[in-house]
């Protein structure tokens, strides 16, 4: 599966060899991605994933361990859940339960050759309903206390 | 295949079923004291069934004011819609997993649950699960599905391919409509010769009949083609074809009926006036139910009523002056209705590009007010909503993705409940006396469209194996053909073979109906345009 | 073609009121008030409606837009949206959640039913008695019933009551308030709808009392609403992840419970409330999409109600009618928070106590929306101008009730000092950017 960027395992600084214009153009070029080489591919990014169905957050956390990538977990609220909470007209108990805050929000910093493994995931493996926000964003320095491969 | 889960399957139907029956035994037959005065004259769509209207009664309340309550009929409705929405849904699941379309399931689960079949199961004062005011009052969906469907229908159609593909298009609907008119117009010419209509009024009289209802046996049903394209997703040359062709066709045919219907009725009235004998003059059937019925229907009545008032008053005894107010009747409704369908069409992509929030509300609303639009100023809802599809995927191909995908998470239930709805039409009580002629018809029809459609093919050179099966999707039959039955029917209701004729429509219609979506899902994956299972 | 238009209307309507910018607009105390009680929409409802301007002398010009006539041809849809009503009002009692509540909740529940239903019972006995001149007890029955039964409870909506300096106990009285109403709304549908065909009409059209067939009624609709949660729920496993499919089987619960219900000529909310409780207790897989379907459209099912109410109610109550509204609303206003500081301060045993005095208490004198919905309800079953005018009576009382506390606190906290409550943003710690 990601062979290619297990290759050559130093995450260190990467982003910062790449000029600018080379992060911006980002990950939507998803077959060129791998062509690139591997400093590409190598590049840090954040990935963000805001979870508002709460029933494939399963499916996601498997395919996340199967790609091989780690991350963090918060829980969440939407602007709109929020609003629907405060008024409520006709139903007003289940908001008042805690661990039903709604929505989830996955972090996780990883190597840009694996984005694409990931957004096909969200692509193909998950309908429209589902398919949870997500997007990148290129990350400048990184530091960690354990390694992240 | 897999017994356990159709066996469970089943069993959902049938409690669903027990828990709509019950319901309505224990919610007694209402007591009709006092029948409404306002009430409005008992519809009566065929002769068959003297229709008991629901009577909504006068009662007092605590302040000694007399209000109506509501009809029993309209109170019912609710479990109608949600036993033929669940019960179809359920069925066409059943029937998918042994390789039927979906269809098949809904329109089966509406026959069962419609009042004709409960009359033959249970009785006709017998609890069943649809009554016939409950029935009516379940057109109001109807017409919004067609709204929908309509807009999808459109929304299929690719000018690009049109253009590509004109010559086979416009072949194969020449040749495949000339052949179904003329064999089934024989048929009918021959049926119809021995009745009072011959006697009277001469051969030609009889052929201009036959030729009105050879008409209706040419339709096939635009939603049949969608929803089972949609269901099976397939994509093809004979699927893109054969949606093309059915539309184009829908516009052919309701210019072709409205004139063969203003000569017939007017050859067929003269015959009458000649006669000394006094024929019925019972009111006509009410159109409520035409009306309200479906797509054709509700401007049919009005063009062919106008005409047939101006014929009495004998304000119009040349045939060219006739004809040119007909014509300028139907350019002003098909022009109105393309017009309004542009409008309609870009009214939506302007909001999807704009707002593009509550997208699948909007749209049923924007179908509510296709069919409102269309009622009220005497359009076609079914153009309206092809142009605005139309407009929409063609000239706005990047937003009418979004609404098109929208539309395709709606057709589900919409598809569910239309065809259910249409399934309860079917009444197998007529079939009794006229099934050898139904069988007649059916069998000349199948073979004409096979005929037709193969020469069609052969001359425009379509490729096998699309042109071995495109025949198949011509089969089908729903709303619109049963729409131009109900009009007929109440133009020649004053005949004696009115009845018969209409009859055998009726279930010729019928068999079409089940019949059509199988063969066609046949034909479609014998042509290996099947993407999907379907499930 | 009026039934279409008046659809449209109705639904158009209430579509453009869940639009962002009304979400905006109830960022302001007052206009969550005015939205979420929907008095907003009533007034709308009533222009649309035939009366209000003969009301205010236009007599002259074509003024009805949507008439009650039309709506009522639409009544399976109504009851549709009824049964949605009920079926989220059952949706929130998942047994994780119920079990979790503090026995106080319930102490304060019980204590408030009793109060509702003797006080709010003998006001409704009385007044109604007074106002139709009725010599039997059977014919004024169901209207009695309405207001006796949707007096239980008060509106959950505690935001515009909240204050800025809110402590902890503040905000455990707030929890009691909000879930106290929540149960009060239960109870309320509950009363209504087991109480509602004690009385019915014989083959003649006269009013009977019939204690065995309301027995079995209610037994019935027990058993078709197990029935059809299981069925439902058998559904909506089969439904699977497809949106389309999804779609057919959640409407078509709602619409086939609201529809029986009907059918059996009793308030379609109490049967889809039942459904909506076993639904959600069901075990198996799961059905959050069907909840966040269902919940999604708690607003515009509300504006929808309050427009219908505003449409199909009927002004002319006379001055017993307003006597009678003015009554409730003053007990309401008098009575209920009163009573319900010492219910709560009583039953809730934790330390610290219960605030002795908090604005928050006001929020039991403001009537549950529950209750307009029961109100429209029994027009719906029957159009009569009796119970058009309770329902005017209904949305009355309740105005006046929402009134109070805004005026109320609005002093209180110009006493107080506090001079952020009347910011409209003065919202509570809850949203904190991130």
């Amino acid at each position: 599966m990601a062979e290619d960027p297990k290759t050559a395992t130093s995450p260190q600084d990467p982003g910062s060899q790449e000029e600018a214009t080379s992060s911006e153009r980002s990950e939507s070029h998803a077959p060129s991605a791998e062509a690139k080489g591997a400093d590409d591919s190598m590049r840090l990014v954040l990935l963000v994933m805001i979870v508002a169905n709460q029933g494939m957050l399963d499916d996601l956390v498997t395919a996340m361990l199967d790609l091989g990538i780690q991350g963090t977990i918060i829980e969440s609220k939407g602007l709109m859940s929020l609003l629907r909470d405060e008024m409520p007209i006709f139903s007003g108990l289940a908001a008042m339960i805690p661990q039903r805050t709604g929505s989830r929000v996955v972090l996780s910093v990883t190597a840009a050759g694996e984005i694409d493994q990931v957004f096909s995931f969200l692509q193909n493996e998950l309908t429209d309903d589902e398919r949870p926000m997500a997007f990148t964003v290129p990350i400048d320095r990184f530091m960690s206390g354990s390694k992240k491969s | 295949m897999k017994v356990r889960p159709t066996l469970t399957k089943l069993g959902a139907i049938a409690a669903l079923v027990a828990v709509a029956i019950l319901a309505r035994m224990l919610a007694g037959t209402p007591t009709q004291v006092e029948l409404s005065a306002s009430g409005d004259p008992p519809s009566q769509a065929s002769s068959e069934s003297p229709a008991s209207e629901p009577a909504s009664r006068l009662l007092t309340d605590a302040l000694g004011l007399t209000f109506e309550s509501p009809s029993v009929g309209l109170l019912e409705t609710g479990t109608g819609l949600g036993v033929l929405l669940l019960g179809a849904w359920l069925l066409g699941k059943v029937l998918a997993s042994v390789g039927f379309s979906k269809i098949t399931g809904y329109l089966v689960f509406g026959i069962l649950a419609g009042p004709g079949v409960g009359a033959w199961i249970v009785g006709k004062d017998g609890t069943w699960l649809l009554t016939k005011p409950q029935q009516e009052n379940l057109q109001l969906v109807n017409d919004l599905a067609i709204a929908l469907i309509a807009l999808t229908a459109g929304g299929e159609i690719k000018l690009s391919f049109v253009r590509k593909a004109f010559r086979s298009i416009s072949l194969i609907l020449a040749f495949e409509f000339t052949l179904v008119l003329l064999v089934v117009g024989a048929l009918m010419t021959v049926l119809l010769n021995g009745t009072v209509i011959a006697e009277y009024g001469g051969l030609v009289t009889v052929m201009l009949v036959a030729s009105v209802i050879a008409v209706v046996a040419t339709a096939n049903s635009p939603a049949v083609v969608m929803a089972l394209l949609s269901e099976t997703r397939a994509d093809g040359p004979m699927a893109r074809t054969a949606l093309s062709i059915t539309v184009c066709k829908d516009l052919l045919l309701i210019i072709v009926f409205a004139v063969t219907l203003t000569l017939a009725s007017t050859a067929a009235t003269n015959a009458k006036q000649t006669l000394a004998e006094d024929l019925p003059t019972d009111p006509p059937p009410t159109l409520a139910e035409a009306e309200a019925s479906d797509e054709l229907t509700a401007q049919e009545v009005l063009l062919a009523q106008e005409v047939a008032e101006e014929l009495e008053s004998g304000e119009l005894k040349s045939s060219s002056s006739k004809q040119s107010s007909i014509a300028s009747k139907l350019t002003r409704q098909l022009g109105g209705s393309m017009l309004a369908g542009v409008l309609v069409g870009g009214l939506l992509a302007f909001y999807v590009r704009k707002v593009r929030s509550f997208l699948p509300i909007v749209l049923v609303l924007g179908s509510f007010a296709v069919a409102l639009i269309s009622k009220e100023l005497g359009l076609k809802t079914l153009i309206v909503g092809l142009t605005a599809g139309l407009v929409m995927s063609n000239l706005f191909q990047t937003i009418a993705e979004d609404v098109f995908h929208t539309i395709e998470e709606l057709s589900v239930p919409v598809y569910a409940l239309f065809f259910a709805v249409a399934g309860t039409k079917v009444d197998p009580g007529v079939l009794g006396g006229v099934w050898i002629f139904v069988v007649l018809l059916v069998t000349l029809r199948l073979g004409a469209i096979w005929g037709g459609t193969a020469l069609g093919c052969k001359v425009s050179g379509m490729e096998p194996p699309a042109s071995r099966w495109i025949w198949t999707a011509f089969v089908p039959q729903a709303g619109v053909s049963l729409a131009l039955a109900i009009v007929v029917y109440e133009q020649f209701y004053e005949f004696k073979f009115a009845d018969d004729v209409f009859n055998i429509l009726l279930s010729a219609i019928a068999i079409n109906e089940l019949i059509g979506p199988i063969l066609f899902k046949l034909g479609l994956v014998r042509a290996g345009e099947v993407r999907s299972k379907g499930d | 073609m009026d039934i279409f238009l008046a659809i449209l209307i109705v639904i158009g309507l209430g579509l453009l009121s869940s639009g962002r910018v009304t979400y905006r607009l109830r960022r302001s105390r007052l206009m969550v008030v005015l939205l979420s009680g929907g008095w907003l929409a009533i007034f709308v409802g009533m222009l649309l409606g035939p009366n209000f301007f003969p009301l205010i002398g236009v007599t002259e010009a074509e003024t009805t837009l949507v008439s009650p006539r039309a709506l009522l041809e639409s009544t399976p849809l109504l009851m549709m949206g009824l049964g949605w009503i009920g079926v989220m009002v059952g949706l929130q009692l998942r047994w994780e959640v119920v079990r979790s509540l503090s026995a106080g909740i319930w102490k304060v529940l019980l204590a408030d039913a009793s109060l509702s239903i003797l006080l709010f019972g003998g006001i409704a006995l009385v007044g109604i008695h007074l106002w139709t001149d009725a010599d039997a007890l059977a014919p004024i029955w169901p209207g009695v019933l309405l207001l006796t039964a949707g007096s239980i409870g008060w509106s959950m909506e505690t935001r515009s009551l909240r204050m800025a300096n809110a402590t902890e106990t503040d905000a455990r009285l707030d929890t009691l308030i909000r879930a106290t109403g929540a149960l009060g709304g239960v109870l309320a549908v509950t009363v209504l709808g087991l109480g509602y065909k004690i009385v019915t009409r014989d083959a003649d059209g006269a009013f009977v009392f019939d204690l065995t067939g309301a027995i079995g009624r209610a037994a019935l609709i027990g058993v078709l609403a197990v029935l059809v949660a299981l069925l439902g729920r058998f559904a909506i496993g089969l439904a699977g992840k497809d949106r389309g499919h999804q779609l057919v089987v959640f409407l078509g619960i709602v619409v086939f419970v609201a529809g029986i219900a009907t059918q059996l000529d009793l308030p379609p909310v109490f049967a889809a409330m039942l459904t909506g409780v076993i639904l959600v207790n069901l075990k198996g897989n799961s059905i959050e999409g069907f909840e966040k379907f269902i919940v999604k459209a708690e607003f515009t099912v509300a504006t929808m109600f309050a427009l219908l109410a505003g449409i199909l109610l009927d002004p002319r109550i006379g001055l017993p009618g307003l006597a009678l509204a003015l009554v409730m609303a003053l007990a309401r206003i008098l009575v209920k928070p009163a009573f319900t500081r010492w219910a709560a301060r009583r039953s809730d045993e934790q330390e610290p106590r219960l605030p002795d005095d908090s604005p928050l208490y006001l929020g039991a004198a403001r009537q549950h929306p529950i209750f307009l919905a029961l109100a429209v309800s029994v027009v719906l079953l029957e159009p009569s101008a009796y119970n058009a005018r309770l329902l005017t009576i209904v949305i009355l009382s309740g105005l006046l009730c929402e009134l109070l506390p805004i005026f109320a606190r609005r002093a209180g906290s110009r006493a107080l000092g506090d001079e952020n409550s009347t910011d409209p943003r003065g919202a509570p710690t809850q949203g904190a950017p991130a």
